[in-house]
Formats: C-alpha cells, structure tokens, sequence
C-alpha cells in the first residue's frame, strides 16, 4: 500500500514537473502573442476538423491571437463547475442553453453586449439569442441549433399506403395506427421532457414564466395527454419497450416507422442504417404549431484578463465566415438567419429542421430548469404507469415539487 | 558518533545518549518512510474531508463567485432539509433495499462458491479465475452487458417466453429495475467476496478437522461447529466492505436509468442523487450534508456489526 501512494506520489510529482515545463513556451509567447484558451467538449472526428479549421482561419486573420483549444472529456459540465470553482476556466466556452440560466445568476459569464455590433446581432435567430439573454445583456452568441422535427422510414409510408408525412395530430395519430402491424409501432416515444414538451407547447402551454413554473393548465395537461395516449393505445412504444437505447435506434433497426429527434440523426443514421430510406418532416401541429430546439453558445468567462481579444474569438466563430463553414459541412444548422438559407440550398431535404426554428422555444425553463425537467418527467411516468387519473393531477402534483 | 570521543561523561550515560539519539533517528526515518502517504492521505483525504464537513453547513455552488470558505452558512438547514426531501428519503429507502438484499445473498453465494474451491477438485485454479473474473471487470462494462440481457428483446426475456411465461419490461418497470440492479451487482462483486473467504478458510489449521474427524464429526458438522465460527473475523469483515459497497452503489443505477434514477425514482440511489444535487443542481452544501448523512449511517451499522461481529477469535 505504502509502496503504491509512494509510486503515485512519485507519478504526480513527475507529472508535475512535466506540466511546469510545457507552461514555459506558453509564458515566452504571451509577451507578443495574446492566448485565449477555448473549452470545447469532445465531439465527432468531423466536428472537431470543421472546429479546427475555422480556428486556423481566425489565426491567420488575427495574428496576434492564439486560440488553445482544451477539449473536456468526460462530464462537460461537471468538469467545467470544477474549473470554474478552481478559477482555472478557459477563457471561452462552450455553453449549453440549458445550463446558461444558472451561469448568468452565479455572474461567471460576462455581458458582451459592449463588444457587439448591435445591426449584426439582429442577424442570429431571435428564438436563440433570446437564450442566452437575461435583463436585457447578452451573455453568449449560438454557434448552432437543433430543432426536433420527425424522421420517417420511407418505405414503411408507401406499404401502408401514406402518400404524405402526417402534419397534424389528428393525422399523426391515424398514420401511427395504420403504421402499427407485424411487430412494428406507428411511433417510438420515450418518456422524456426534452420529446414530449413541444406536444404541449403545441396545445398552447407555457413552461414557465421567468422563473416560475406554470406548467399545470388544461392546455399543458391536453399536450401531454395526447402524447401519452399514443403510447396507451398501442400506437407507439417507448425505446425500452422496444428493447432499444433510444429513439433513433428504433427507426434504425426497422422498428417503428417514425420518431421525433433533431439533427444528430443525420450522422447517426447514414453509420448505424444506410439503407434505411427515410424522411425529414416538420413535427405535426396540434392547436398551433410548436417545438423545441437546442443550442449551444460561445460564452465568455467573466474572470478573463483578455476580454478584448476573447470577444474578438467569439465574434469570429459565430461570425458569417465560420458559420458557413458549419453550413457548408452539414454539421450543424447555423444560428444566423443569413446562414440558414446556405444550408438549406445545399441540403434542401433537411429545410423541416430549419423551418422548425421559428415556431420553437429553446431547451431552457428559467433558473429552476433542472428541478421543472425532473418533475414533468415524473408526472410523464405517473401518467403512463397509471399512477394517477389524468394529466392535469399529474402535472399539479409535479408543481408542487418544483416549489 | 564523532560526540562520544569529546564528551567525558561515563560510558554508561554516553550509551543512554546515544540510544536515545538513534531513538530520535529512527523516529525521523519512520517519518520519513511514511511522509509520502501521510502527505498524500492530508491533501486528498483528510482535507478533502474537512471541506466537505465545512460545506455541509453552507449554502455553496461550484459556480459561487466567492470561494467556499467566503460561502454563506447556513447552520444545519441542509441536514433538515434532507430529512424533509421525499427524493432523499425515497433514496435512502431504495439503498437500504438494495443493501438487505445484496449483503446477505451475496455472503453466502461467496461463501459456498469459497467452500467448493477450496476442496480439492479438479480444475479449481480455473473456477477460481472464472469467479473472479466478474470483479476486475468495470462496472460499466457490466450494467451494459445487462442492460443486453435484460432489455426487452434480450436473452432472459427469450429465455422465460421458452418457459411460456409473460416477457418483462426489466429496467422500465417501477417494481422490477431495483431488483434487476441487485441481481447485477450480487453477480458482479461475489468473486471478491470469495477470495476473501478462500484467504480465511486456509488460515484454519487442519489440526482441528482432524481432532474432529476422530470425533467422528460429519461433513456438515465440521462447517458448522469448526469452519463458521472460525471464519468469524473474515465474515465481519466481507459484511462491513460489503454494506459500505453496497451502501455507496452508484455506477449500475446510473448507467441503468441514464443519471435520471427513474423510471418514478425505483432506481434513485443516494449516491446518485448526491450526485443530481451537486453537480446538477448546483447545491454543492446540500449534497455535502447528504454524504456526511450516509456517513453517519455507514458508521453507526458498522460499530453494530462489531458488536455482534467483532470478538477476536483465537485458534
């Protein structure tokens, strides 16, 4: 034992050293040369070479910057609370919608409104913007998005007889019906906020209200009724019913005709099914038309001792130059309007994913996100294990626990 | 030793100096050869641990702009939170759960596979290894090759519908996914147990079963009146790592409900919700009182054990 803290007291000694070391070329350069570091979390090989790329373009137009790019493996946002509260953050980075709320109020982002162009912003799609926005600042430009829009399997529409991908509920429902037979559901559903909210947003719901939730009215309780009906009619099944990881394992192994999920699915189907022949259509409308969409922004530390030159960084990689490059490669839809068009000229039969983005709300529900996410889960599961009579119950009891 | 040529005290007394500077040496030396692990044991143990303490009492975020030691207190308001939150409770109430279920089974499977290999039987090397094999492996690794056998087109739903019995949904099934982890974990972590147990039976002089032999004790006698009370020591101790295990589960729950601790909080373990409460939602203080909680719980069974446990026993 003693042998073994002695090896490892040893080995972080060494590592020690070994870091010292590296820091010295970083030191000399700083002199001429402003760093700024980049937290970026791990992602596909193609992503991080489009990422890479735009870096190299910024590098070459602004000379007297050097982006270090830090790529955080493992839990991104528990390695960044680490860092943040070890004041050893980068000085840009990545940053999730649905955590920016938190980092705003804790003030370990700063406002960027003194280094933007005020015509320019009005360029990023302002259901997104409005994300990283709070009492009037701007604390984070989107670099993308994803909204959810339904992915459908082709073959499965012309055996059943479907000329055109459902767009309302009423149709949603029958093509589920008529899709369901010989082992295969209309629809995989799985219980999770993040799916089921747009059918709620769709029958005319708020979440939330600023920071309060107010996400137990008729209208919440008739969208989340609907979505679980399907599931309790036999239409559609959740990916543990069906055996599978998720949603868009289900349509990749044939068994379900259609699923709800964003973007990703592009990559992910044309590596697990390429010969699955499937669609992309705009998530049905309920009393009106509604949806979620994801994203991420570039936020700037608040502890940075370069501002200038971070926000320099951050103009340029979600400015028009580098979004195109994300336009251009398919990666990721880009968050400016002007972009919007590029992507889908080039990727005309991925428009649903775009359209999508003006009727939606992003991925966010104030200060207590995590805590109102948790509760609709549970009134979801209540509902669908049979554990109270109706939505509305469900959905007043899980407003309690948010409280 | 160049002291002893210049003082002119009597031999005897210059003795005395030098055991007592060779004491002193030999004190220093032993600082030394334990320094490494003392410092280490300071700066990623105990400190660690004081810290914790100290948060339990406050109210602190990672992302708090003041340092933790500037973070508000809060007395004990975090404590009786906890006693008054139905997730920590409901928590509590599943580890417990699973921590009956698991210790128990797990002992006595780990004992009688000790039993076996410890016989002279052909082959016992490889079932020693083949065992074992289950405890070196992550414990990632195996919530994955389960959720393969238990999901709902997997080999022990094809298996029961061979019998004619009805499939279940084993992970998505409020009643089902808690057990599920238990059976996961008994497979898991037995081979340790075993080894254990296989260490303490051959501290057993063979002198005594012979003495019982020619008493004509049976086979079973010879387990009961000999090998059990004799292993004693082993057993409190398999049953103290085992509750602690048991007690901090973490990984399977997580991996089995995707962090979430559903389906309706069957699988929500309290390691797993000190987890949510930390790095999820931001309430480090809260999730500090909930370990020192379990701490005090671990303590507490584990000085009960030693009651009933925890006599040295002389051979």
């Amino acid at each position: 034992m003693k042998k073994l803290i002695a090896l490892f007291t040893a080995a972080v000694m060494a590592v020690g050293l070994f870091a010292g070391s590296t820091f010295k070329p970083a030191k000399v350069n700083a002199a001429t040369k402003k760093v700024i570091r980049l937290g970026v979390w791990a992602s596909s090989p193609a992503e991080s070479e489009l990422l890479d790329n735009q870096i190299k373009e910024f590098e070459r137009l602004y000379p007297n910057i050097k982006i270090q790019k830090l790529v955080i493996t493992g839990d991104y946002n528990q390695v960044m609370q680490v860092k943040i509260a070890s004041r050893t953050e980068p000085d840009v980075f990545y940053l999730d919608v649905y955590q920016a709320p938190a980092y705003i109020a804790k003030k370990v982002i700063a406002p960027l409104d003194s280094y933007l162009d005020k015509n320019d912003v009005k360029d990023f799609e302002p259901s997104l913007l409005k994300g990283f926005t709070s009492g009037g600042k701007i604390y984070g430009l989107p670099k993308d998005y994803n909204t959810l829009v339904l992915f459908y399997n082709k073959d499965m529409f012309k055996e059943a007889g479907i000329t055109k991908a459902p767009t309302t509920w009423k149709e949603l429902e029958e093509a589920a019906k008529k899709l369901t037979k010989n082992g295969v559901k209309g629809l995989s559903l799985s219980i999770d906020a993040a799916r089921f909210i747009p059918f709620m947003f769709q029958s005319g719901a708020k979440i939330n209200d600023g920071d309060k939730p107010v996400f137990n009215t008729p209208q919440a309780a008739k969208g989340l009724d609907f979505y679980v009906s399907l599931l309790k009619k036999g239409y559609a099944a959740t990916p543990k019913e069906l055996g599978v990881g998720w949603n868009g394992d289900a349509l990749a192994q044939k068994k379900v005709a259609m699923v709800i999920e964003g973007g990703w699915m592009i990559p992910f189907m044309k590596d697990a099914a390429p010969n699955v022949n499937y669609g992309i259509a705009r998530l049905p409308k309920g009393d009106k038309e509604g949806d979620l969409v994801f994203t991420v922004a570039y936020a700037m530390s608040a502890r940075t001792k370069n501002k200038v030159e971070a926000a320099e960084v951050i103009k340029f990689l979600t400015g028009r130059q580098a979004l195109s490059m994300t336009a251009e490669s398919g990666l990721a839809i880009p968050s400016r309007i002007s972009m919007g068009g590029v992507y889908t000229a080039k990727y005309p039969e991925r428009k649903p994913l775009v359209d999508m983005v003006k009727y939606s709300q992003v991925y966010q529900f104030g200060i207590k996100s995590s805590k109102i996410l948790d509760a609709l889960n549970k009134a979801c599961e209540k509902l669908y294990y049979k554990k109270v009579k109706d939505a509305k119950t469900a959905l007043d009891q899980a407003i309690k626990e948010v409280k | 030793m160049s002291l002893e040529v210049k003082t002119n005290v009597a031999p005897s007394k210059t003795k005395v100096m030098t055991m007592k500077r060779l004491k002193r040496r030999e004190k220093i030396e032993g600082w030394l050869f334990v320094l490494p692990f003392v410092i280490s044991a300071a700066v990623f143990f105990i400190g660690p641990l004081l810290v914790a303490f100290m948060l339990s009492f406050k109210e602190y975020s990672y992302l708090d702009m003041v340092s933790m030691f500037e973070a508000p207190w809060v007395g004990l308001s975090n404590y009786i939170n906890a006693f008054q939150d139905s997730t920590f409770l409901r928590a509590l109430l599943n580890t417990s759960l699973y921590s009956l279920g698991v210790v128990p089974i797990q002992l006595f499977i780990a004992l009688v596979l000790a039993l076996i290999v410890d016989l002279n039987i052909k082959g016992k090397t490889f079932f020693r290894v083949a065992y074992y094999i289950p405890t070196v492996t992550s414990t990632v690794a195996v919530s994955v090759m389960f959720l393969f056998i238990f999901k709902t087109d997997g080999i022990l739903n094809k298996i029961l519908s061979f019998f004619n019995l009805p499939p279940y949904n084993w992970f998505g099934d409020t009643r089902l996914a808690l057990p599920t982890i238990m059976m996961m974990a008994i497979w898991s972590s037995v081979g340790l147990y075993m080894v254990i147990f296989l260490a303490g039976l051959q501290d057993i002089p063979m002198s005594l079963y012979e003495a019982a032999r020619i008493d004509g004790a049976s086979k079973i006698q010879e387990v009961l009146y000999i090998t059990v009370p004799l292993l004693k020591p082993t057993i409190f101790f398999n049953l103290v790592v085992s509750l602690i295990g048991t007690f901090q589960v973490f990984d399977q729950a997580f991996v089995v409900s995707n962090g979430t601790g559903g389906p309706l909080d069957s699988t929500m373990t309290v390691v797993l919700y000190l987890y949510k409460t930390g790095f999820r939602d931001f309430q480090m203080g809260y999730a500090s009182a909930i370990a020192f909680i379990l701490f005090a719980i671990i303590f507490i069974l584990t000085l009960i054990q030693r009651k009933f446990f925890g006599e040295e026993t002389e051979f």
